[in-house]
C-alpha cells in the first residue's frame, strides 16, 4: 500500500512539473477547469482595458504595434501565470467512494495475538498499525502489556528490516522461489537427521504442526533453545512426576509468597502473567484488606525485590541453601507431603546459615508465614544459580508440603511456554561438530551471539546449507548460507496456546509491507503446500471444534482474539525417591569472593530487541540507565575499590554530586574479562557484581550494534550441566577510564522529604489510620490562597487520576505506552547523560533504609494538572493555559520555548525540544520510509524549541466527548498509560462524577497529592504504599 | 513675501556680562530679543522676563495617558477580550498588572516630554535660522535683538555698544 | 546643596570654556590611533565570533546551550541580568544625582548613560535567543492585534513585564542621553571643518543654538526626565528580580529580591564604569574632567552597594533557616557547600570581601589597585547571578529530578562575544560622541573668561 502511494506521489510530482512547462491550454480537462480559465481569462481582459485607458488616455484608442506587441505579452504572460498556480487536477485520484468500514481519521481496532502469545488489540490508522494494547478479553494478560511487546511495534516499520532474501556470501538479494529450490534439493538429498531445524520458544499449536510435518516429510530433526535459558522447572517436574509441564503459579490465590531469586515480576518466565494475577492481592485501597505477603531473597536487585515486603539480598551461591533452610524449618511441622519433607528433614536451619553465611531471621519468619498459610502459599525460586536443577526440585517440595500443589500451582491449566521438551541445543552442536548435519534452519535464536564460547560459530561452517528466518541481519544470520526475511507477527496468520486450553487466533492487520515469509509459510512452502496460511489455520481449529457451528465460533475468535476451553490436565503425583540420590551426593560450601550476577535487562532481554529505539531508550526499572549494561555493585564494595559513588552515596545524602562519570572496571571469570563502568546501587549483596545480559551486540543494526559489552561469554555450565549465569567467582579491578552512562534519574535519596513526596506505611500504621479520619501518619501544612480560586468552576468534567502505589510494580510498560501513543522522540546517550530525556511519564524511584537491604518505591510521575498550575501564570505567550474540563493544555505551536514553565513545575514534567528530535531515532539515525507511519496522528509531533509534557492523552478524551458538558461512562476513557498497566495501578477519570472509580480514590484519607504544601491543587492522587510487615523494620 | 527682517547681535563672554545685558535689554522693552549660551546661565530667564515653562502640564497629561493605556490594554485583554482560566488565577489579577501600569506611565511620559520639548516649545528641528557665530556652543554669550526694518539697526547697535557688547554685528533673517 | 562624597574642584587645571571644548572634541577630530584601532578591532572579532554563535545556536537548537532538565535558565539569563544590572549606573548618575544636585556628576554622567545603552543593548540579545525559537519570541512577546483572535499575551507573566521594563529603560535611557547630547553635538558642529561632520553633527543637534529660550525648556524637560528616570530605574531590576521571587522556585521564591537586585545593580554598574573611565580617562587625557575625585567618589559607593549586597547574602541565609521551609534551608546549604560551593565563594569572595579595601583612602584613590578590584566585582556580579539561577533550579522539589549543570563551550563563547559587543560600542562612542558633557561641565567651572577681543 505504502509503495503504490509513493508511486502516486511522483506521479503528481511529474505531472506539477509538466504543468509549469506545458501549454497552458493543453490541461484543460474538465468544463469546471474551463470555467476557471474563463474568470482567469476575463482577469486578463480587464487588465487590457486598464492599460488601454491609462495608455491610450480619454480620447480614442490608437494602438501602435509595438503597444499590441506589449499588451498580447502581457495577457499571455498572466495567462500562463493564472495557469500556473492551479493544482494540475488530471492526476488526482478523488474520494469518490468510501472504503467498506473504514472512515479516515477514525481509528479501527483489531483482536490479534503478538509472538509471544499474549492478546493484543490493534490501532490502525487508515490501514496502518500504530498503537498495540493489551487485549482485556485475553485470557492470560487481561489487558496489560509489558513494554517488550509494545515497543515491538517498531520492529514492522523498522527500515533496517529484512525486506528479501539474501544470498549473505554475495550479498544480493534473490527470491523466495531460489531458496525453496535450493532447500528443495538440499533436502531431497539429505539422508535422515541430517534435516535440522533450531528454533526458539513455539507456542503456536499450527505452526508446531506445519513444522512436524515438514520434518517428517524431510527427515530432520526440531531443536529448541532460548537464548536466554529459562530455569529447569520442566525438566525438574519431569524428574519427580514424569509429566514434562510447568504448572500455572497462581499468585492471586497465594497469601504468602516466596522467591528465591525468580524476578517473576520483572524478568522471570512470564511477568506480564505473575504481576496481573500478583497485583490482584495489592488492592488494598480499593477496599480489599486481604493483602498478600511477599518475601524475596535475591542476588539482584529486581522489580520483585522493590515489590516485596521483606526482602533480603544474598549471593547466588545461598540459594539452595536459603530454600533448604526454609523447608527445614517448615517440615518441622504438620507436612502435606511426608516424602517431600524427607528432602529437609537432614538439614538443619542453623547449620546452613553458618556454613553459608546468611542471617536466619528473614528465613524463620518467611517459614513461619508459610507453614501458617499452608494451601495459600507459593514459593518460586529462579536465577540459573550453581545447582539450578536442585534448587527447582527443592523449591518444588517444598510447595508440595504445603500443599500448594493443585492450589497455587496449577497443573490442570498449565502453561505452555514452548520449551517443555527442555533445551536440547547441546545435542544439535555435537551433531553438528560431528558434521552429521547437512541442512539448518534457524529462527527466532540467535546463537552466535548468546552462546559462550565460539563452538557454534566454528561448527556452523561443517554445514552445507544454513537458512536463518529474522526481522534483521543478527550474527547468526551474518553467517548463514541465506539470511531470509521473517513476516512481523501483525502481517502474518497464525494462532497462539500459551496456557492449556487458552487459544487465541493471530490475525494479520497489514499486507506484509515486505517480501516477508512467517516461520510457518516458510515450512509450509518447502513442505510444497502453499497459498493463503489462513486456511491452514482455520482448517486445523475446524478439525478441533468440529461440533457446533465452525464458522461463527471462527469470527468469535477473530472479534475476540481469545477463546478458552477446559483441559484434560490433571495434577501428576510425584515420586520424590527419583530425585533423593542428586541431593545425597550434594555438597553447599562457603564461597569467598565476589560472585557473578548475569540477568536479563527489562527492556533488553536476550538482546534480540536491540535495535530498538524505545527499548534501549527504556530506563532499567531499578538503575535508570538506559542504552548502555554495566557493573552493578553494592555502596559498600565501592567504597572498598574507591570507586566513584555519585549516583547512590549513603553517606552524604544531602548534597548533590557534580560528577556522575563513573570508573570503569575490568571484571574477570575463569579467564575471560570485560571491561564495564560501574554502577554503585543499593539492594546488591557487598559480595555481588550484577551485569545485563543483551548488550554488545555486534551485528544488531545502526541503533543495536555495538551499545553496551557482551556478557554472554560468562555463562558456564554447572555441575548438573545446567547454564549457570549466577554465582561464577568474579574478580574486578579498577582502570584508569571512566565513562559517564546516560541515566535518567541521578538522585535516590528521598532527602526527608517523606511527608511532601511519597507517603509508604506498614500494614500495622495503615490499620491505625483507618479509624481516624486524618492525613494517616503524615502531617500535611494546611495552605491558603490569597486569591478565592472559587472564580473558576469545572461544570462538566473535571479530569483526574489516581495511582496506586502498592500496585505498581514498576515495570514501565506505562511508559512505552505513552511513548508510542504520544509520539515521544527517543533522544539517544548522550542527550540523556546530559539530562534531555523526553519521556512524559517517568518512574521515579526512591530507595531509604541500609544499603544492603533498601525500602525502594516507584512513583510514577506525570504532569499533576494542576488546578492552580505554576506552569501557567508564568508563560509569557499564554501557551500553557488551563481548559473548562480541568487539563492542563499545551499548544505547541504558540510556544516560544522560555523554558519559565518548566523552571516552575515543581514536578520537573515538562520535556523540552533542544534539538529537533522528532526527525531522528535517538538523535542519531534519520528517520526514513516507512518509520513516518508508526507516528499517531492524533497527537501533533513536536518542533525544535517547545515545551511537551503528558496531557492525559486528551486525543482520547476528546474523541470521547467532543462537548465538554456530557457524562461519559465511567472508564470509557483509559489514558495510554492506564491501559497498558498489568498491575492495574493508574485509574483516569471524571472527578465530578461521585460514581467514578477515580473520585471514590479520590476521597481515600490516606491518598496523598505530591508536594501538597505548594498549594498547587494537583488532580492526580496517589495512594501510598504499603508494606506487609509486622512491624516498620 | 513680507519684507526681510534684522537680527542685531552682540557679544559678550561672561555670563555675567550677558545677564546684565539681558536684564537692560528687558527694561528697554525690545519686542523680541533673546540671549544665546554655550550652557544655561543660571538667572538668565528672571533677567530675560520667561516665564516658567508649562512643559510639566504635558509630562502630566502624557503619564495619565500611558497609564489608561495600560490599564485599558490589561483589563480589556485578560478581562473582556480573551478571559482564560490561568494558573487558577482570577481574571482581575490586579496586583500582577501594577508592573506594566507604572512601565508605561513612565514611556509615556518621558518620550512626550523630549518631543514636546524639542519641537514645540524649541521649535527644533530647524535648519534653517541663522547661527549668529560659530563660538556661541563654545565660550560666546550673544544678545541678539530682532528688528523690523533696516533703519532700526543704528539705533540698537549703538545700544548694545552702550550696554559694553565686546562685539556687535548683524544679520538678515528672524530671532 | 553640597556636594557629598567629593571635596575638591570638579575640573582640575584651570580650565577656560575653550578649553573644554578643545580637550573634549580632540579625540573626535583626529585620527584614530592605533591603540584604538587595535582594541576596536579585537573587539569587533570578539563580537562577531558571538554573533557567528548565535547564528550557529538559531541553526542547530537551544541544546547548544549547557541547559539541561531541571535548569532551564543557564548561561543566557545570567548574562542577560548581569548586563542588565551594569546598565544601571548611568540612568543612577545622570537622574539620581542630578536630583540630589550632585555637580560631580558631569565629569562622568555622559560616559555612564552611554555604558547604560550599550549593556543594555547586550542584555537585550540574551532573553530573545535564550528562547527556543527565537525567530517567533521577536515579536509573539508583544501584544499585537492578530487575525488568530483574540490571541494575546499573559500580562500576569514576569517575562512579559522584563519585556516592557526593559525596552522602557532602554528608551528613555537613550532619550536621556541624547537629550543631553544636543547642544554638545552643536558644539561639536560649529567647529567642525569638514563639510559633512558640519552636516552630520548639524543634523543630530537638531539645528541648537543654544538660544535661552530653549535652554529653560530644556532644563525643565531634562529635570522631568531625571524625576522619571529614578523610580525606572529602581522598577527595572525591581522587575527583573521577580522573574525569580514571582515563581516557586526554591532560594528564589523571596520578598527580599527587589532590593537585593537593585543593591547588587548599581554595585556592578559603578564597578564597570569605574573599570571603563579608569582606561578612558587615559588614553583620551581627560585626567582634569574625570578627577582621581570622581573615581574615588564611584569607590565609595561601590563599597557601600557591596555591603548592602553582603547584608542581603546574610538575610537570605537567616530567612531560610528562619522560615523553616526545608526546601529553602536546603537550598541555602547546597549553595554553601554543595557542588556549586565554587561559585559561590567565588561571589562572596568578589562581592563582600574585595569592596572592603576601599574603606581606606589611600586604596580609593590607589588608579591600578581600582582597576582590579573593579574587575573583581564584575566577575563577582556574574557569579551571583549564577548562584541564583543555576543552584535553585538544579535541586529543587523532587530530588528524583536533579541534575548537576555545566556551561557549555557554545555558553563560554557566546558570553565573550558579549563583551565584544559592549567594548566595540564603547569604543565608538569615544570617537565619534563628545565624551564629556560639555555643556554641564562649563555651567560648573568657576567664571574666569579669557580676555577676547575680535
Amino acid at each position: 500500500m505504502s509503495v503504490d502511494l509513493i508511486e502516486q506521489l511522483d506521479i503528481l510530482r511529474r505531472s506539477e512539473e509538466a504543468a509549469v512547462t506545458t501549454e497552458p491550454r493543453k490541461l484543460w480537462q474538465s468544463i469546471d477547469e474551463l470555467g476557471a480559465d474563463f474568470n482567469s481569462l476575463k482577469a486578463v481582459r480587464g487588465q487590457e482595458l486598464a492599460v488601454q485607458q491609462e495608455e491610450a488616455g480619454p480620447t480614442t484608442m490608437d494602438l501602435s504595434r509595438r503597444k499590441f506587441l506589449q499588451f498580447s505579452a502581457a495577457a499571455s504572460a498572466l495567462v500562463a501565470t493564472t495557469a500556473c498556480t492551479r493544482r494540475p487536477v488530471d492526476h488526482l485520484v478523488p474520494y469518490v467512494k468510501k472504503p467498506e468500514g473504514l472512515t479516515y481519521g477514525v481509528p479501527m481496532w483489531y483482536a490479534t495475538t503478538a509472538s509471544n502469545g499474549f492478546g493484543v488489540l490493534v490501532k490502525t490508522m487508515a490501514g496502518k498499525p500504530i498503537k498495540l494494547e493489551g487485549n482485556p478479553d485475553h485470557p492470560v494478560n487481561q489487558g496489560g502489556l509489558d513494554a517488550a511487546t509494545q515497543a515491538s511495534l517498531f520492529d514492522l516499520y523498522n527500515p533496517e528490516r529484512l525486506k528479501t532474501p539474501i544470498e549473505v556470501k554475495s550479498g544480493k538479494s534473490i527470491q523466495w522461489a531460489e531458496v525453496d529450490a535450493a532447500v528443495k534439493a538440499a533436502t531431497s538429498e539429505a539422508q535422515v537427521e541430517s534435516v535440522r531445524v533450531l528454533t526458539g520458544p513455539v507456542v503456536s499449536p499450527s505452526t508446531t504442526t506445519s513444522m512436524n510435518s515438514f520434518l517428517s516429510s524431510s527427515k530432520g530433526t526440531w531443536h529448541k533453545t532460548q537464548d536466554l535459558p529459562d530455569d529447569p522447572i520442566a525438566e525438574a517436574i519431569n524428574l519427580v512426576s514424569g509429566q514434562k509441564s510447568i504448572p500455572t503459579f497462581r499468585f492471586e490465590k497465594a497469601d504468602v509468597v516466596v522467591s528465591v531469586d525468580a524476578d517473576f515480576l520483572g524478568t522471570w518466565i512470564r511477568p506480564l502473567e505473575f504481576t496481573k494475577s500478583f497485583s490482584k492481592r495489592r488492592k488494598l485501597h480499593r477496599g480489599d484488606a486481604n493483602v498478600n505477603r511477599l518475601y524475596v531473597f535475591e542476588s539482584l536487585h529486581s522489580l520483585t525485590g522493590i515489590a516485596a515486603d521483606h526482602r533480603m539480598s544474598i549471593k547466588p551461591s545461598q540459594q539452595l541453601g536459603i530454600i533448604l533452610a526454609i523447608g527445614s524449618e517448615v517440615s518441622k511441622s504438620r507436612s502435606a507431603d511426608a516424602g517431600a519433607s524427607s528432602f529437609f528433614t537432614k538439614y538443619s536451619a542453623e547449620k546452613l546459615s553458618a556454613e553459608l553465611g546468611f542471617s536466619l531471621d528473614l528465613v524463620k519468619r518467611a517459614a513461619a508465614d508459610l507453614s501458617a498459610a499452608r494451601g495459600k502459599s507459593l514459593v518460586v525460586a529462579g536465577g540459573h544459580g550453581p545447582h539450578a536443577l536442585e534448587l527447582q526440585i527443592a523449591s518444588l517440595a517444598l510447595n508440595s508440603i504445603l500443599g500448594n500443589i493443585g492450589s497455587t500451582l496449577d497443573f490442570e491449566s498449565p502453561m505452555k511456554t514452548g520449551m517443555e521438551q527442555g533445551n536440547d541445543f547441546e545435542s544439535l552442536l555435537s551433531d553438528m561438530e560431528a558434521g552429521k548435519v547437512s541442512v539448518l534452519f534457524i529462527q527466532g535464536v540467535n546463537p552466535v551471539y548468546s552462546s559462550a564460547n565460539t563452538r557454534f560459530k566454528d561448527a556452523l561452517s561443517k554445514v552445507k546449507l544454513v537458512l536463518s528466518l529474522s526481522h534483521e541481519l543478527n550474527e547468526t544470520a551474518s553467517l548463514s548460507t541465506y539470511a531470509l526475511p521473517e513476516s512481523h507477527y501483525l502481517e502474518a496468520w497464525g494462532d497462539s496456546e500459551i496456557r492449556e486450553g487458552h487459544v487465541s487466533i493471530q490475525q494479520p492487520v497489514i499486507e506484509p509491507l515486505y517480501n516477508t515469509r512467517s516461520l510457518a509459510e516458510v515450512v509450509e512452502a518447502w513442505d510444497g503446500r502453499t497459498g493463503n496460511y489462513r486456511d491452514i489455520v482455520s482448517s486445523r481449529w475446524q478439525k478441533i471444534y468440529s461440533r457446533g457451528d465452525f464458522r461463527s465460533w471462527w469470527m468469535d475468535q477473530l472479534k475476540t482474539g481469545a477463546h478458552s476451553t477446559g483441559s484434560s490436565r490433571k495434577t501428576p503425583a510425584f515420586r520424590w525417591a527419583a530425585v533423593t540420590p542428586a541431593f545425597e551426593k550434594l555438597n553447599l560450601q562457603k564461597s569467598s569472593g565476589l560472585e557473578l550476577v548475569l540477568y536479563s535487562s527489562v527492556g533488553l532481554g536476550d538482546g534480540s530487541r536491540a535495535n530498538n529505539p524505545y527499548l534501549q531508550e527504556l530506563p532499567d526499572p531499578v538503575t535508570k540507565v538506559t542504552w548502555d549494561n554495566f557493573a552493578g555493585i553494592s555502596p559498600v564494595l565501592a567504597a572498598k575499590m574507591g570507586l566513584n559513588r555519585s549516583h547512590y552515596s549513603d553517606e552524604t545524602p544531602n548534597i548533590l554530586a557534580s560528577d556522575f562519570a563513573s570508573d570503569v572496571v575490568e571484571v574477570s571469570v575463569n579467564g575471560k574479562s570485560v571491561k564495564l563502568p560501574v554502577f554503585v546501587q543499593p539492594g546488591l549483596d557487598e559480595n555481588v557484581v550484577a551485569i545485563a545480559l543483551g548488550y554488545g551486540r555486534k551485528v544488531a543494526g545502526s541503533l543495536g550494534t555495538d551499545r553496551g559489552q557482551d556478557a554472554n561469554l560468562f555463562a558456564v555450565r554447572n555441575s548438573s550441566n545446567k547454564l549457570q549465569l549466577r554465582g561464577q567467582s568474579a574478580t574486578i579491578k579498577k582502570t584508569s577510564d571512566r565513562y559517564e552512562l546516560a541515566c535518567t534519574q541521578k538522585q535516590f535519596g528521598l532527602q526527608g522529604r517523606d511527608s511532601d513526596i511519597l507517603h509508604t506505611y506498614t500494614l500495622k500504621e495503615f490499620e491505625k489510620t483507618q479509624g481516624d479520619h486524618g492525613h494517616g501518619k503524615y502531617h500535611i501544612h494546611p495552605t491558603f490562597s490569597i486569591y478565592d480560586s472559587k472564580e473558576f468552576v469545572y461544570p462538566g468534567h473535571k479530569w483526574g487520576m489516581a495511582v496506586d502505589l502498592n500496585s505498581c510494580t514498576g515495570c514501565n510498560a506505562c511508559v512505552v505506552a505513552c511513548y508510542t501513543e504520544n509520539n515521544v522522540s527517543t533522544v539517544g546517550p548522550d542527550q540523556i547523560a546530559k539530562g534531555r530525556h523526553q519521556a512524559w511519564l517517568r518512574l521515579d524511584l526512591y530507595h531509604s533504609g541500609d544499603a544492603a537491604n533498601p525500602d525502594s518505591t516507584f512513583e510514577p510521575m506525570m504532569c499533576q494538572h494542576c488546578d492552580l498550575a505554576p506552569c501557567e501564570t508564568v508563560c509569557p505567550v499564554l501557551a500553557t493555559v488551563h481548559s473548562t474540563d480541568g487539563l492542563n493544555d499545551m499548544s505547541y505551536n504558540r510556544c516560544v520555548g522560555t523554558r519559565y514553565c518548566a523552571n516552575n513545575c515543581p514536578y520537573k514534567v515538562r520535556r523540552f525540544n533542544w534539538f529537533q528530535y522528532s526527525d531522528k531515532l535517538g538523535y542519531q539515525v534519520e528517520k526514513t520510509d516507512p518509520l513516518p507511519m508508526l507516528i499517531n496522528p492524533d497527537v501533533s509531533v513536536r518542533t525544535r524549541g517547545v515545551m511537551e509534557k503528558c496531557t492525559f492523552c486528551v486525543q482520547r478524551i476528546r474523541s470521547e466527548t467532543s462537548d465538554r458538558m456530557t457524562r461519559v461512562k465511567d472508564g470509557s476513557i483509559k489514558t495510554a498509560c492506564q491501559q497498558s498497566c498489568p498491575a492495574d495501578a493508574i485509574v483516569f477519570g471524571d472527578l465530578n462524577d461521585p460514581e467514578s472509580e477515580v473520585s471514590q480514590l479520590a476521597k481515600v484519607t490516606t491518598g496523598f497529592k505530591v508536594l501538597e504544601i505548594l498549594n498547587t491543587k494537583p488532580n492526580v492522587t496517589y495512594l501510598p504504599r504499603v508494606r506487609n510487615k509486622e512491624s516498620s523494620v | 513675501m513680507a519684507k526681510p527682517r534684522f537680527c542685531v547681535v552682540g557679544y559678550y563672554f561672561q555670563p555675567g556680562e550677558i545677564l546684565v545685558a539681558a536684564e537692560k535689554a528687558r527694561l528697554r522693552n525690545f519686542k523680541n530679543f533673546d540671549t544665546f549660551t554655550p550652557f544655561p546661565v543660571h538667572g538668565i530667564e528672571k533677567a530675560q522676563g520667561l516665564k516658567r515653562s508649562s512643559l510639566p502640564y504635558v509630562s502630566f497629561v502624557a503619564g495619565c495617558a500611558g497609564l489608561m493605556a495600560a490599564v485599558g490594554l490589561q483589563v480589556w485583554t485578560h478581562l473582556y477580550s480573551w478571559p482564560m482560566n490561568i494558573g487558577g488565577k482570577p481574571l482581575a489579577a490586579i496586583p500582577a498588572y501594577v508592573p506594566i501600569f507604572f512601565e508605561l506611565t513612565v514611556l509615556f511620559a518621558g518620550v512626550t516630554t523630549v518631543v514636546v520639548m524639542f519641537t514645540h516649545y524649541c521649535g527644533l528641528p530647524n535648519f534653517s535660522k541663522p547661527i549668529f557665530h560659530p563660538d556661541i556652543t563654545n565660550d560666546r554669550f550673544a544678545l541678539a535683538i530682532e528688528v523690523d526694518n533696516e533703519d532700526q539697526i543704528e539705533p540698537v547697535k549703538k545700544f548694545l555698544n552702550e550696554i559694553h557688547a565686546q562685539e556687535v554685528h548683524h544679520v538678515e533673517g528672524r530671532l | 546643596m553640597k556636594n557629598l562624597l567629593y571635596e575638591e574642584p570638579l575640573v582640575e587645571g584651570s580650565k577656560t570654556y575653550a578649553d573644554v571644548n578643545n580637550d573634549v572634541c580632540k579625540p573626535l577630530e583626529s585620527f584614530p590611533t592605533k591603540l584604538w584601532l587595535g582594541a576596536f578591532g579585537i573587539a569587533n572579532l570578539i563580537m562577531f565570533m558571538g554573533f557567528g554563535m548565535i547564528g550557529y545556536m538559531i541553526y542547530e537548537g537551544a541544546g547548544m546551550s549547557g541547559i539541561r532538565s531541571p535548569v532551564g535558565w543557564g548561561m543566557m539569563i545570567i548574562t542577560f541580568v548581569f548586563w542588565i544590572g551594569i546598565g544601571h549606573a548611568g540612568t543612577l548618575i545622570s537622574a539620581i544625582l542630578f536630583l540630589f544636585k550632585q555637580k560631580w556628576r558631569t565629569g562622568i554622567n555622559r560616559s555612564a548613560e552611554a555604558m547604560t545603552i550599550f549593556a543594555v543593548m547586550c542584555a537585550g540579545i540574551f532573553p530573545l535567543i535564550h528562547t527556543g525559537r527565537p525567530w517567533y519570541s521577536a515579536y509573539w512577546l508583544f501584544p499585537y492585534p492578530n487575525q488568530m483572535g483574540p490571541l494575546w499575551v499573559n500580562f500576569r507573566s514576569p517575562l512579559l513585564w522584563d519585556v516592557v521594563a526593559v525596552s522602557t529603560y532602554f528608551t528613555i535611557s537613550l532619550v536621556f542621553w541624547y537629550t543631553g547630547l544636543v547642544p554638545d553635538f552643536a558644539s561639536v558642529r560649529d567647529r567642525a571643518k569638514n563639510f559633512f561632520r558640519k552636516k552630520i553633527y548639524g543634523l543630530l543637534s537638531l539645528g541648537w543654538r543654544g538660544s535661552s529660550k530653549a535652554w529653560s525648556h530644556y532644563e525643565i524637560a531634562y529635570m522631568i526626565l531625571a524625576g522619571l528616570s529614578t523610580p525606572l530605574v529602581l522598577s527595572v531590576h525591581t522587575i527583573v528580580s521577580f522573574d525569580f521571587a514571582v515563581s516557586i522556585v526554591p532560594g528564589w521564591h523571596t520578598t527580599i529580591f527587589p532590593p537585593y537586585f537593585v543593591a547588587g545593580a548599581i554595585f556592578s554598574g559603578f564597578a564597570m564604569v569605574v573599570t571603563l573611565l579608569v582606561v578612558a580617562r587615559e588614553v583620551f587625557n581627560l585626567k582634569d574632567y574625570i578627577t582621581l575625585g570622581h573615581l574615588e567618589a564611584m569607590n565609595k559607593i561601590i563599597l557601600a552597594t557591596g555591603m548592602l549586597v553582603g547584608l542581603a547574602y546574610a538575610t537570605e541565609f537567616f530567612v531560610a533557616w528562619y522560615s523553616g521551609v526545608s526546601y529553602e534551608r536546603f537550598i541555602f546549604i547546597q549553595r554553601a557547600m554543595g557542588p556549586y560551593a565554587w561559585s559561590y565563594w567565588i561571589m562572596v569572595g568578589c562581592n563582600v570581601l574585595t569592596p572592603q579595601f576601599f574603606w581606606f583612602k589611600s586604596l580609593r584613590r590607589n588608579i591600578p589597585l581600582m582597576f582590579v578590584l573593579s574587575l573583581f566585582v564584575n566577575v563577582g556580579m556574574w557569579f551571583e547571578r549564577f548562584v541564583i539561577v543555576v543552584t535553585s533550579l538544579a535541586t529543587d522539589y523532587l530530588p528524583s529530578s536533579w541534575n548537576y549543570f555545566r556551561l557549555s563551550w557554545w555558553d563560554t563563547a557566546t558570553l565573550i562575544g558579549s563583551f565584544g559587543m559592549f567594548f566595540s560600542l564603547f569604543l565608538l562612542f569615544c570617537r565619534f560622541v563628545p565624551t564629556i558633557a560639555m555643556a554641564e561641565v562649563k555651567a560648573v567651572i568657576p567664571t574666569k573668561g579669557s580676555e577676547h577681543h575680535g
